[in-house]
């Protein structure tokens, strides 16, 4: 998951959550250096839980490298407070994705720009299968 | 008494994709090409139809399209349940043919589910079905364009003014090859579009 509870998460959690954001980008640590001019063995350190999120400075870099709004890496990073209702929206949401992907009677598809998946799109994908399920699975999210 | 069927009544892209596989079997799996070529027939495409002809179109082959306003970062979607199937193609697609594409890139992914719920899986599980889909949106809309040319001929032959007829040929010389290109280089153009969009939001 990518989305996560942000608040008080510890510089592991950080670290991997930094780490699949990358991933999802499909992006190696070279990469995001040329792109964010960060330097790779300092995001290595960071997404290993090693080193103290980066300064808002860098964490805006590389929201724009990660495709990501930059308030997502603050929070994230433990900078910003988030409201507790939200990040049980963004759970529910995600829950809600992740069931949505392993329903096998559910066949879907996309045509995408790129690989990120937004939050907007997720809640897309899940509104459009409680339509042609008639489930609901978004409840207060 | 119940007669037992295929399931194709209520699922005619089921009965396009085993009519498919009794045809062509043999050499399984057929080449996008082939499977463009029989799928235009099937649905009736032509190269200029208005979304409220696709959507037609779809409706009579059990299909529910619409355009809708998507995430930014979508062009269209599809899905299936049970017989239920839906094709959402963005609305604010600005690329000329962009719907025709996109409407073939989503058919081809119905198309797939259903040929691995048959046990004739088209590609393989490390081949990548957003490539084919877009293989077979493009053969999709030459296929058309080659099947609409003789009319679009036809129709500037019947004009009986001379400097008319040699403008409608014109015209159809050049819409013919704008489409072709357009069938090959729409999702490059797509991406400069989708590109130049980002810049100007960065720039505001």
């Amino acid at each position: 998951m990518l989305i996560l509870c942000y608040h008080s998460l510890a510089m592991e959690n950080f670290g991997s959550y930094m780490r699949q954001l990358r991933k999802s980008m499909g992006l190696t640590l070279k990469q995001v250096e040329t792109h964010a001019k960060v330097s790779n063995a300092y995001i290595s350190q960071i997404e290993r839980g090693l080193r103290r999120p980066p300064h808002p400075d860098i964490l805006k870099r590389l929201a724009k490298t990660y495709d990501v709004e930059l308030r997502e890496l603050l929070v994230a990073a433990g900078y910003l407070e988030v409201d507790s209702v939200e990040v049980a929206k963004r759970r529910t949401l995600e829950k809600a994705f992740e069931h949505v992907q392993s329903d096998p009677a559910f066949k879907h598809g996309t045509r995408i720009k790129g690989t990120h998946v937004s939050l907007e799109t997720k809640r897309f994908i899940v509104e459009m299968y409680e339509k042609l399920t008639k489930r609901n699975l978004l409840k207060g999210a | 008494m119940q007669l037992l069927t295929d399931g194709s009544d209520n699922n005619p892209t089921l009965g396009f994709c085993l009519t498919m596989i009794s045809q062509h079997g043999g050499s399984w799996p057929p080449t996008e090409e082939v499977l463009a070529r029989e799928f235009v027939n099937w649905l009736d495409f032509h190269s200029m139809l208005t979304r409220s002809r696709l959507t037609e179109l779809c409706r009579t082959k059990g299909v529910n399209l619409s355009f809708v306003p998507l995430p930014q970062e979508i062009r269209g979607f599809n899905c299936a349940f049970q017989e239920k199937k839906e094709i959402v193609i963005t609305k604010h697609e600005l690329a000329p043919f962009a719907d025709s594409h996109t409407l073939m890139h989503e058919f081809r992914e119905l198309l797939e589910h259903e040929f691995a719920a048959l046990g004739y899986a088209t590609i393989g599980v490390k081949d990548s079905l957003e490539e084919q889909a877009e293989i077979f949106a493009a053969f999709s809309r030459m296929e058309a364009i080659t099947k609409d040319l003789p009319s679009f001929i036809e129709m500037a032959q019947s004009i009986e003014k001379n400097w008319a007829r040699y403008l409608a040929y014109a015209f159809w010389l050049v819409f013919s090859l704008v489409y072709l290109f357009s069938c090959i280089y729409l999702p490059q153009l797509e991406e400069i579009g989708a590109e130049a969009k980002r810049q100007r939001y960065v720039r505001t």
